[in-house]
């Protein structure tokens, strides 16, 4: 029955178009409308010259499709008109101004030291994930070695040695370094307030600007260039 | 027919009452891009604008000095619980060490020679690493720190090192008017100078030279507005704008833990001090004020 519905359906359709093109004839005013199309029916085609779909169903609901009830406005708020000013309120408009132009910092050397190691590497590697994040031009990360200080325990008169204590305790200092170059001044104050905000107990951020010292300390001494060099000046001495 | 139809269909889309999801197709294209066309952005200069229309707002800048904590937050209950699960399975799956392995060897050695099962030339130690232990613990029982303890006293205001585990604000009481009012260090912001300049000009101003705080950034971290009493605005002035400078109190050395602050106050600006942590602002301060400071600071 369904089938029959169907195609009693579109044979009306069909005969409508065709009435309708007879009676306007070939022009129509509306470019937006295509100019031609098929019908199908049963795998015989036919060719109708202008049709319409306008007329094609907008009463069909499609209630299994997800479109379903789009556009519905039914029991939902129309739009308010917007409220009337009493007021008079002049119009601002936004003028552009001049920008400054964009300032970038030099090379700059985030030092992370501390007595315990896995605080310091800890976060060192947050200072580094967090440049990251902001995608900061990093040019290295790396470890200067570790400083050894020796603390000598004085011995009061009532305290004793016990057997085995010895009277030194050594603490390492570690350092890492974090270089960044070319942050932009404008995130830089940003950056460097969560890193103070952030910072573990017992561990010192340190940033400055990265020299040739700096640059240089991390090069262990050379014997024999000093001693060339050594020479050399000797040399330029005597003449 | 067919065009009056179309036309409808037009309208209802210019319209934009409802949908009709075949037209999208048709849409017409909104009127964005021909608004480009007419409407062309003239680029100013600041100072013609500002000489051909003065503001009236007086622009300010201020100072909001804070000192970091001294001392980490206490872990929360949650974090305990994790902590203390952390290192109990730490501990389940770790492997004995080279000391408790010896230790363990030395004490079964000494139980074999007491009991007679081996002989006491097999000894190879003197000193045990179990009485290494006891020393070690007995030393730490006798410890004492020789360092000197915060004075923790919350309730004095004036005091630098109170809350040790907040940030603290810097606030002062000044004059406006007549009346006495708690806000941060403020000065009028001058024609020759940035705003940085000025805000660091309170600050010397306020609390004295001695003061070295570290100002971090040129451009201001927050911003408040607010309009004079009806008595104090004049044709110039209705209000003022108060642009907000972070500085932060230096740490004097990497050893101590307690911060010092050099004061040197000058009575006709700062009538009166305070160091206060975030909630305690808005006992002193207006609350939109005090708002303003809040989202600065962490």
């Amino acid at each position: 029955m369904y089938i029959l519905y169907l195609w009693c359906k579109h044979v009306l359709q069909f005969f409508v178009a065709v009435l309708l093109s007879l009676i306007r004839g070939p022009k129509i005013k509306d470019k937006n409308m295509s100019l031609s199309c098929t019908w199908h029916l049963w795998g015989k085609s036919f060719r109708v010259g202008k049709c319409l779909p306008a007329i094609s169903n907008s009463l069909r609901h499609y209630r299994n499709r997800p479109t379903h009830n789009i556009g519905r406005m039914h029991g939902l708020e129309k739009p308010k008109p917007p409220p009337v000013r009493k007021k008079e309120v002049g119009t601002w408009k936004p003028e552009e101004y001049k920008a400054v132009k964009e300032n970038h910092l030099d090379a700059l050397n985030f030092i992370v030291s501390g007595y315990d190691i896995v605080l310091v590497e800890q976060y060192a590697k947050y200072v580094h994930q967090l440049m990251i994040k902001f995608k900061q031009n990093i040019l290295e990360v790396y470890a200067l070695p570790s400083s050894n200080a020796v603390v000598k325990k004085m011995l009061g008169a009532d305290q004793r040695l016990l057997k085995a204590m010895t009277p030194e305790i050594e603490l390492t200092m570690y350092k890492r370094i974090i270089q960044v170059k070319d942050m932009p001044s404008q995130t830089y104050p940003i950056l460097l307030q969560t890193l103070m905000h952030y910072i573990p107990q017992s561990i010192t951020l340190k940033v400055d600007k990265h020299n040739e010292e700096q640059h240089l300390s991390r090069y262990q001494y050379r014997v024999e260039l000093a001693e060339e060099k050594a020479m050399l000046q000797q040399l330029y001495d005597s003449r | 027919m067919a065009t009056q139809l179309s036309s409808r269909l037009f309208h209802k889309i210019k319209q934009g009452g409802t949908r009709w999801f075949y037209s999208y197709n048709r849409c017409i294209v909104s009127d964005k891009q021909s608004l480009s066309k007419h409407l062309k952005r003239e680029v100013h200069d600041i100072e013609q604008v500002s000489s051909q229309c003065p503001s009236p707002w007086m622009l300010q800048a201020g100072v909001c000095l804070i000192r970091l904590p001294l001392i980490e937050e206490d872990l929360s209950e949650f974090q305990k619980r994790y902590i203390s699960l952390k290192e109990q399975m730490e501990y389940e799956n770790s492997i004995l060490n080279e000391w408790e392995l010896e230790k363990i060897k030395q004490t079964q050695l000494m139980n074999d020679i007491e009991s007679g099962k081996r002989d006491a030339s097999e000894m190879d130690f003197k000193v045990s690493k179990q009485d290494y232990e006891d020393d070690y613990n007995q030393a730490f029982k006798e410890f004492t720190e020789s360092t000197t303890e915060l004075d923790l006293n919350d309730a004095d205001f004036k005091n630098i090192n109170r809350r040790p585990k907040d940030y603290l604000v810097l606030i002062s009481k000044q004059k406006l008017g007549n009346d006495t009012v708690w806000m941060l260090p403020t000065e009028e912001w001058k024609e020759e100078e940035n705003l940085r300049q000025s805000a660091e000009r309170a600050l010397t101003s306020h609390c004295g030279t001695l003061v070295d705080a570290s100002f971090v950034s040129n451009a201001p971290s927050g911003f408040y507005k607010y309009k004079f009493p009806k008595n104090a605005r004049t044709d110039a002035y209705v209000g003022a704008k108060l642009f907000i400078y972070n500085a932060f109190v230096p740490r004097v050395s990497e050893t101590q833990s307690t911060a010092t602050f050099n004061l040197d106050i000058d009575l006709n600006k700062m009538l009166d001090y305070a160091w206060v942590a975030k909630d305690e602002m808005r006992n002193f301060l207006k609350p939109k004020y005090s708002k303003a400071i809040d989202e600065i600071i962490f």
